[in-house]
């Protein structure tokens, strides 16, 4: 496994580089990434391009003073979270003194209905929400926000503006963002859940309270049955509940209570605070976390944007290994220059034709006629002994779209050779190969090294 | 842990590397086939003549940077008969030797000037390498010379594979060229076209390599499995790329008056023919960087660009019938023209994605989407953006270059003739897709909530798999 040396604020930053530069290219000053080669490479490698992205990213931060709006949005949002921090611990400690009346009574069901009920409704949200995969429900108010948001842009966009978008993006959406509201979610609920609780104990620490309970709607029996239901994982952790009798003896209305009931009550009290809302609160705070870890973990850009695709293409530069290993040893001689004569049509008369490897979609002019078309050795042979003994010019034909190679020119050298009369070269064409001036250029090359005047090349 | 050295030695206990030389005549296609093989325009020196590559030059090719085998870039053989008539000589001379320890025997004694250098240089790189790739220009007749090009090689003993060249409308030559070399048991070949490339007959090379050398099968097919992964996410790169650009496009609207001001008509007008402009010019350099080409090649290429730039604009009189488009839109007056939304249909008809919302606070976030259209509506702007016309010709160009590059070879120099470019078709829904990405302005940059919205994926998937779709 290769080192995971990127990290998601790494990537964060990357993303804010690629709103600020998408639209701000211009002001930045890129004088130190000029530097950085880009160290060729033979195959792409993930995490080698995030290592070059990163060192690139740090540099341009560093030349242009970005660090300061890059952060920025950062900050805002531990602010965000310390604010709603502290509004849910007022919340929870408004809440449970609400619950607390002035007198020396503390209606039980009251104060848990205000302190677990709404707890566990915004629970059952959040649980649907993750459950369902709708962003609307596990992330509330902030996904709404954050989708809007790039729509809302701003006719002319500053740096620390587009810095915090970029945030915003990343961090507030997608899994990261549910993820992170979930965090902030459940840090919430288990503050208010504290506060409330700290402040109980406060009060009853200092103050003594008679328990009581009561219902308008329900039957009588409803609520102490739901305080057995309730009771009963608190006993299995060893906590005493209030006993049928106590329970009967804290009914609106009776007078009495004794410090055992009272201490049962408020047992009864804390444990259900801390089982069914603590508890399960710091567990998914848990669970958000690691997986909030685990998403941030997983974030990949989008390298298909076109801002990746040019920083590849320009930080991992393709690299062929080549090497020579046999070298020319005539490396660096150029063939001699050829001037082209003007053209020439004539074919001298009584011409004795040959054909050099011709195919047979390749025409003579109508006045010749050929004698040999030379394809191997024996037709070689054959053109050589005829030739020895000719008493007229000898033309040979080339094919002038194929390639002068230095076989046919040993080939046609050799033809040239063996005869005394003045040798001819036309280049033959036809429609459905055309020739180059290159190409001409090669055959005029040819026949001057076979001892061909260029006079004699007759181009058609 | 140990971060992996891209550039570690080989070890010493490890398979050698497969050594593939390739050889041919003079100018039938070995480097531009490497070239190919090594998607880089930069490997050796291509040029229509003879005698181009004059050194044995090695190339490595790897798999996620683990070097699997390396190619041989040869000279070409240009005088087989006087090789032959040579290596005959020495045949009678050393009579007990075996016909690749006389191969052995000529490169050994050749000296610098002798005019066989050139072809030595080729059978030394024969006999060192595990298995020859036998290019063939089949344009040319199957010519003595050819014939005796096959005997000297088939002397080194080495598995031969001949690979075909230039068969891009040469069927017939194809043909003629299969038939001689089943006269000498060669029915092993391939079809590698170097300037009509296709993946397939790349990956067909790899696999008969893997037959013929049985001991690298497995580190061949690794090479397979990565060049397949690596050349679909080219072709998938290039095909997202497109298709940001025609969302960026589609996706673009600018404010205007609806009072009737000339000056300021023609203005927005500037400004949003400049813009696709831009976007389209970027996105063609980005497509050439995905493929690894340079403006040259697009040059070469004959797709209407030079130095980079769209030859012709978009915006050109003309290019609308050029690429099949009616004539008689709108847009048929020489410039395409932004069109205006109309509001009623454009707003409100597609809020299907505030419906999740609807649980959470619909009201409000609908009236955040929508809200600028609300207010527009009320002061009496208007918008305007990319018409049908020009959205359309943008992607039918992008496609036929998408097209282009995804079978031009490394290696290309002859220029391929596109005039055709009618022959590309809209997608399916087409009407459908551009009229959602208009009612999405949010769109137009790249979001991670944009890339997370399911109509917006449906799209993109959509657009994908059309651009790639070459049905």
């Amino acid at each position: 496994m290769s080192v995971n040396k990127y990290k998601f604020a790494d990537l964060v930053r990357i993303e804010q580089l690629r709103k600020i530069e998408s639209s701000k290219a211009e002001e930045l000053s890129y004088a130190s990434i000029k530097e950085m080669s880009g160290q060729p490479v033979s195959d792409f490698n993930y995490s080698d391009f995030m290592r070059r992205l990163v060192t690139r990213a740090n540099l341009l931060i560093h030349d242009n003073a970005l660090e300061d709006a890059l952060q920025q949005p950062q900050k805002q949002s531990v602010r965000v979270n310390r604010i709603c921090l502290g509004a849910a611990a007022i919340l929870g400690g408004l809440a449970a003194s609400q619950a607390v009346s002035e007198s020396s009574t503390l209606n039980i069901y009251w104060l848990l209905a205000v302190l677990l009920g709404f707890n566990t409704i915004s629970l059952l949200l959040w649980i649907t929400g993750v459950t369902l995969n709708l962003q609307s429900l596990s992330t509330g108010i902030a996904a709404q926000l954050a989708s809007w948001l790039p729509y809302r842009q701003k006719k002319d966009p500053t740096m620390a503006s587009l810095a915090s978008r970029a945030w915003w993006e990343s961090c507030l959406t997608g899994d990261v963002g549910k993820w992170r509201v979930s965090v902030l979610t459940h840090k919430f609920w288990l503050t208010y859940l504290s506060a409330g609780m700290v402040l109980l104990i406060l009060l009853m620490l200092a103050k003594q309270y008679n328990f009581i309970w009561g219902t308008t709607l329900l039957p009588d029996s409803s609520l102490p049955r739901l305080t057995q239901i309730l009771g009963t994982p608190l006993e299995y952790l060893g906590l005493t509940i209030p006993n049928d009798p106590q329970t009967v003896a804290s009914r609106v209305g009776v007078a009495r209570q004794d410090a055992a009931t009272r201490t049962a009550w408020a047992t009864f009290l804390m444990g259900a605070l801390l089982v069914y809302g603590v508890l399960p609160r710091i567990l998914l705070l848990g669970l958000s976390m690691v997986m909030q870890r685990w998403s941030e973990r997983r974030f990949r850009l989008d390298l298909y944007l076109p801002y990746y695709i040019e920083l590849r293409q320009r930080l991992m530069a393709r690299e062929v290994q080549a090497k020579v290993i046999d070298a020319d040893p005539h490396a660096g001689i150029k063939p001699a220059e050829v001037v082209l004569p003007p053209e020439n049509n004539a074919i001298p008369s009584n011409a004795q034709a040959f054909g050099i490897e011709l195919d047979d979609a390749t025409h003579w002019p109508e006045t010749v006629t050929c004698r040999l078309n030379i394809i191997d050795q024996d037709t070689h042979d054959e053109a050589i002994a005829l030739i020895k003994h000719l008493k007229t010019p000898l033309l040979l034909g080339v094919a002038a779209h194929r390639l002068p190679d230095r076989g046919v020119q040993r080939l046609i050298k050799d033809l040239v050779d063996h005869t005394s009369e003045k040798p001819w070269l036309i280049l033959l064409s036809k429609p459905s190969a055309p020739v180059t001036n290159a190409r001409e250029i090669a055959w005029f090359r040819l026949a001057e090294a076979c001892g061909i005047p260029a006079e004699h090349v007759i181009t058609q | 842990m140990i971060v992996k050295n891209p550039h570690r030695p080989h070890q010493p206990n490890a398979l050698p590397l497969l050594n593939i030389a390739v050889v041919g005549h003079t100018n039938t296609g070995k480097t531009s086939l490497i070239r190919t093989m090594l998607r880089s325009t930069e490997f050796g020196v291509i040029e229509d003549a003879a005698g181009t590559t004059r050194h044995v030059e090695q190339a490595t090719i790897a798999a996620d940077n683990e070097p699997i085998l390396n190619l041989y870039d040869t000279p070409g053989l240009e005088d087989s008969r006087a090789l032959f008539a040579h290596i005959k000589k020495l045949q009678t001379k050393l009579k007990p030797l075996t016909p690749a320890q006389i191969l052995e025997h000529f490169i050994t004694h050749v000296s610098v000037n002798d005019p066989l250098e050139q072809e030595a240089k080729v059978i030394r790189q024969v006999l060192r390498s595990d298995i020859l790739l036998y290019i063939i220009d089949v344009r040319e007749p199957f010519l003595e010379k050819y014939r005796l090009e096959l005997d000297i090689l088939t002397q080194s003993a080495k598995p031969i594979i001949p690979v075909f060249n230039f068969i891009a409308e040469h069927n017939q030559e194809l043909a003629k060229w299969r038939q001689h070399l089943a006269g000498y048991h060669m029915h092993a070949t391939l079809e590698f076209d170097t300037v009509a490339f296709t993946f397939e007959a790349e990956k067909r090379l790899y696999q008969k390599i893997q037959t013929l050398v049985e001991s690298h099968y497995t580190p061949l097919q690794k090479l397979i499995d990565f060049r397949a992964k690596l050349w679909n996410q080219l072709c998938l790169s290039g095909a997202k790329r497109v298709t940001e650009l025609i969302v960026n496009v589609a996706c673009y609207r600018e404010t205007k008056s609806t009072q009737h001001n000339l000056i300021a008509h023609s203005l927005i007008e500037d400004r949003l023919h400049d813009f696709v402009r831009k976007a389209e010019q970027h996105c063609l350099n980005d497509l050439l960087s995905i493929f690894n080409f340079s403006d040259k090649d697009v040059a070469i290429q004959k797709i209407p660009v030079s130095n980079g730039h769209w030859q012709l604009d978009i915006f050109a009189p003309g290019i609308l019938k050029a690429y099949g488009l009616d004539v008689g839109s709108a847009a048929a007056k020489g410039a395409a023209a932004g069109a205006g939304i109309d509001l009623m249909v454009g707003g409100m008809s597609l809020g299907a994605a505030s419906a999740l919302g609807a649980i959470a606070g619909a009201g409000w976030s609908t009236f955040k989407r929508y809200g600028d259209e609300i207010k527009a509506t009320v002061k009496g702007t208007q918008w305007q953006c990319a018409d049908e016309a020009t959205v359309q010709i943008l992607y039918l160009r992008q496609k036929h270059l998408l097209k282009k590059l995804m079978h031009r070879g490394h290696a290309a120099q002859d220029a391929l003739h596109v005039d055709k470019a009618d022959s590309e078709k809209l997608p399916d829904n087409w009407k459908k897709l551009t009229s959602t990405l208009r009612q999405n302005p949010a769109w137009q940059e790249p979001s991670v909530a944009r890339n997370n919205n399911p109509q917006y994926q449906e799209i993109e998937a959509k657009l994908v798999g059309a651009l790639l779709d070459e049905g």
